[in-house]
Formats: C-alpha cells, sequence, structure tokens
C-alpha cells in the first residue's frame, strides 16, 4: 500500500515537472511567434495604448 | 433568488485591477473577455487535472499558469499583466486545497455541471459589471467632463453603490 502511495506522488511530481516545462516551452514559443506578430504596422496600431 | 454576497465581493475585488488601466470602452471589452475566457480554461483545466498535481504544489501550479498567460498575453499585446489578478480574485481556490470541501468532490460527479454552470454565470457577471462601470465612465467622465469618474475616487463611489444596491437587493419568494 505504501509502495503504491510512493509511487503515485512520485508522478505527481514528475506531471509537475513536465507541466513546468510545457509552460516553459510553450512561452519561448509565444515570445518568437509574437515578435513575428509584431512585426504587422496594423497589429502594433491597433494594440497601440 | 439573492444572488450571494461572495459573488459580488469577489467580483469587486476582480475589477480593482482594471482601475489601474486607463481604458475606454473599447479596450475594456478586449480586456474582460480575455480576463473571463482565461477564467473559465483555468477553471476547466484545474477541475479535471488538479489530482494529477502533488497536493502540497497546487497552490504554486496555479500561480506559474497564471504567470505564464500573463507573460504571453504581454507578448502579444504589450497589456500589463496586472489584469491576471482578475483572474486570481475570481477563481475559487477553494478546490485545489486539500482542506476544503469542494476539493473532496470527485472529478466525474453530477456536481460538475452545476459547478460550471455557476462559473459560467461568475465570468457573464464580470463582463457585465465591468463593461457598466466603464459606460458610466465614459458617459458621467467624458461626454459630460465629470474629473471625478476619470479617477479611481468616482470609480471607487460608483463600487459603493453597486454593492449597496447589491445588498439591499429585494428578496423574490
Amino acid at each position: 500500500m505504501n509502495i503504491k502511495k510512493t509511487v503515485l506522488t512520485m508522478l505527481q511530481y514528475l506531471f509537475f515537472v513536465l507541466f513546468v516545462a510545457v509552460l516553459l516551452i510553450t512561452l519561448s514559443g509565444a515570445k518568437m511567434l509574437s515578435q513575428e506578430v509584431l512585426k504587422n504596422e496594423w497589429y502594433r496600431e491597433l494594440i497601440r495604448p | 433568488m439573492k444572488i450571494p454576497d461572495s459573488l459580488l465581493s469577489r467580483i469587486i475585488f476582480a475589477y480593482l485591477p482594471f482601475m489601474v488601466y486607463a481604458f475606454d470602452l473599447e479596450k475594456a471589452w478586449i480586456a474582460v473577455l480575455c480576463v473571463v475566457a482565461v477564467f473559465w480554461l483555468t477553471v476547466f483545466f484545474f477541475w479535471f487535472t488538479r489530482n494529477l498535481f502533488p497536493e502540497k504544489l497546487r497552490s504554486e501550479v496555479f500561480f506559474f499558469w497564471l504567470l505564464a498567460w500573463a507573460q504571453a498575453v504581454w507578448y502579444f499585446t504589450k497589456l500589463q499583466p496586472l489584469w491576471a489578478l482578475s483572474v486570481f480574485f475570481l477563481i475559487p481556490t477553494s478546490f485545489l486545497e486539500p482542506s476544503q470541501k469542494a476539493s473532496r468532490v470527485r472529478v466525474f460527479s453530477r456536481v460538475v455541471p452545476r459547478y460550471f454552470w455557476e462559473r459560467f454565470l461568475a465570468g457573464f457577471g464580470f463582463i457585465g459589471f465591468v463593461i457598466v462601470m466603464a459606460l458610466v465612465q465614459e458617459v458621467l467622465g467624458r461626454q459630460f467632463g465629470m474629473m471625478s469618474f476619470q479617477r479611481p475616487a468616482g470609480i471607487l463611489l460608483l463600487l459603493s453603490l453597486a454593492a449597496f444596491l447589491w445588498k439591499n437587493q429585494p428578496y423574490q419568494r
């Protein structure tokens, strides 16, 4: 029973690490994509404060 | 039916970050739609995945999630990430805390549709609230030139008026 619980907890921590990694990878992808999108003049005009 | 007070306090707290922005009506629409979309997505995502994360780290995961959204939206729109606070105030974090009753509700149970429906309505309530505030600001502050409504003082007055009306709403049988 204890082994099962330990394995489950370890899997949960693994999922957490994976989740953070996916977030970071997505963010760096979003940064690259945004640099492309921000090259459009009309878009820059749209988001101007 | 009386609308619960907790929803009002949550909406008012969620509105506070909006006071920092000098939005016109159009920008307020875009920002509030962004907030509510992230809010619904967050509720949906965490309801189904909460048990996959370690109990001790659920709040941190929620925090990282919000930070990532704030950062991503900033990349694309250069919108200051204060709006993420609005999402934070709107979310009932009780289902992420192991000691709370909501966290013990099973992921797939009959309660879930009602739970999502309430969150869906809360999002619409927030959209309505922000738009009414932006409209009043637009009309009184810009059209009629009342300076106090272009500043937080006028908004706080409106907030207290909304709280007063909410507190004194009539009961229905």
